[in-house]
């Protein structure tokens, strides 16, 4: 995906911008307002002179993320971003992940950024807080203390050990979703960028490029959870898991190239769903795959007669 | 006389030969009856991850180690272990390669388990891996860390041999089960299994 020259400008022109208010936090930021995107220009700097000197530019809307990485090392400055050959996994929770998938190459990932981590590892219990402040909270976890503002999460500073990181904040703004071009939080093949979410059939269905077989309850399990993933890499595009119970799961996916095989063994059966293969688990459960084109979709249930019960009452989402 | 090979014969003979090495890979399927999870016990709770990667041909324990060591993964790390099932035998798992230690905040790790069979023709010795990205943010979380990722460490140890020069391929297994963690966060692998040949 490229960036209109327009907006490059506009974006630019905001960095430079940023530039005049280095050094300073804003303070009683809102979260980011629906529809706003949070624009971020922020460097990191250690008190640990061999750690690489950052600044990363970052553009959030509710869970889609973009970000613009430059990296100062020894070895001279690198910038990075997402684009065509570039992904994030931004989680609601955890840490952000950076996937790095260069034209010709193989997939590989670094890390690069967790804005969010102690902020969420407070919210989830793992981190205890220390002090508390209209400003700051300030937690530890194990080894690792940190303040974030508790308006809107982000990191102020964090310590390990002797080493201390601070979180300058050179721009820090809500953009209109006009300033941006309509496909800044897509890929190249126009998806948007992101990677895992947990949502409803309905939005899974909206989002994906096959039509999605669901259920609101299977053989008297309701439906409990729907991941989607995306992105993830070139062999599946996009995947849609659904968790019925406790031992009924239904998993679809977009696979990006045709399987030279399938998994070995199995037996050749016909379900609902099309031909297939029926495979016995080590639990003695049951699990069907079906694959027609490139749509993978698996029925794992405690017995075949569940199995193939699932497949004939599963319906495609409007 | 001594049979001699016109030119056409002789090229088809060359033909057959190239096709045949290309039909008759390394990596061709073998019978590979396994489980295509790590359990968490043989009681098969909820807790497993995904088997989404095989060395073969000279797939025996130590090789594994050392290549995997090799190629950057080379923090042996100890822990808890889960089970590997196998014809019909359950197995803890034998190795664990990391690229952190276990205090670290993130790492690649991977549970391997050498099998008692040679997998087919042309298989070889194999070691069956469940590799998974993780951190370790303290908690309620699966084992002591938590997986955030399956198909990223698993890619990166592909990589890492495909650099090294190392023959590879995959196949679809649909493994694809959803871990769903103690705090609701799911994880999910995508269902291929990559299979490296260590030489």
């Amino acid at each position: 995906m490229t960036i209109p020259s327009v907006t490059r400008v506009i974006l630019l022109c905001t960095i430079a911008a940023g530039g005049l208010v280095a050094g300073t936090v804003l303070s009683g930021a809102r979260a980011t307002a629906a529809g706003d995107v949070l624009h971020l220009v922020v460097e990191t700097r250690s008190s640990n002179p061999a750690d690489a000197s950052r600044v990363a530019e970052y553009w959030l809307d509710g869970s889609r993320f973009r970000a613009k990485v430059a990296e100062t090392t020894s070895e001279g400055t690198a910038t990075t971003s997402t684009g065509p050959t570039w992904l994030l996994h931004v989680p609601p929770r955890g840490t952000a992940l950076y996937f790095e998938t260069p034209v010709g190459a193989g997939p590989t990932r670094s890390v690069f950024a967790a804005l969010y981590y102690m902020r969420d590892a407070f919210t989830a219990g793992a981190a205890k807080p220390t002090a508390v402040t209209p400003d700051a909270t300030v937690v530890t976890m194990g080894a690792r203390t940190a303040a974030f503002e508790p308006a809107s999460g982000l990191p102020l500073w964090e310590r390990t050990g002797n080493t201390r990181i601070d979180y300058i904040y050179r721009l820090r703004e809500h953009l209109l979703p006009a300033a941006l071009a309509a496909d800044f939080f897509q890929d190249a093949a126009g998806r948007e960028i992101a990677y895992t979410i947990e949502t409803t059939p309905e939005n899974a269905a909206s989002r994906v490029h096959f039509a999605l077989y669901s259920a609101p309850a299977l053989i008297g399990r309701p439906l409990k959870k729907t991941v989607l993933s995306y992105g993830a890499n070139r062999w599946t595009l996009e995947q849609v898991g659904q968790v019925y119970g406790s031992d009924i799961q239904v998993s679809m996916s977009l696979l990006g190239q045709q399987p030279s095989e399938i998994r070995p063994g199995g037996e050749a059966v016909l379900t609902m769903l099309g031909p297939g293969r029926l495979y016995v688990e080590a639990d003695g459960s049951v699990r069907l795959l079906v694959l027609k084109g490139l749509v993978a979709t698996s029925v794992l249930a405690p017995d075949r007669q569940t199995a193939f019960s699932v497949a004939q009452v599963l319906q495609p989402v409007r | 006389m001594k049979p001699r090979l016109g030119p056409l014969p002789a090229l088809v003979f060359a033909l057959a030969l190239a096709l045949g090495g290309f039909v008759n890979s390394p990596l061709a399927l073998a019978d590979l009856n396994f489980s295509s999870y790590v359990w968490l016990d043989t009681n098969m709770s909820s807790a497993h991850e995904p088997i989404n990667v095989l060395f073969t041909i000279n797939g025996t324990s130590p090789n594994t180690e050392t290549h995997i060591g090799h190629h950057g993964w080379n923090t042996f790390v100890c822990g808890l272990n889960l089970y590997f099932y196998d014809h019909q035998v359950w197995e803890n798992t034998e190795h664990h390669m990391a690229t952190g230690g276990y205090c670290d905040a993130v790492r690649d790790h991977i549970r391997t388990n050498q099998q008692f069979d040679d997998g087919g023709p042309n298989f070889g010795t194999f070691n069956m891996g469940a590799a998974h990205f993780e951190d370790r943010p303290g908690g309620c979380y699966f084992l002591s860390h938590r997986p955030l990722s399956f198909n990223s460490a698993r890619d990166d140890i592909w990589t890492a041999f495909t650099n090294g020069g190392h023959s590879t391929d995959s196949y679809y297994g649909a493994n694809t089960d959803v871990l769903t963690q103690c705090d609701g966060v799911s994880v999910q692998g995508d269902g291929w299994v990559r299979r490296l040949v260590i030489p």
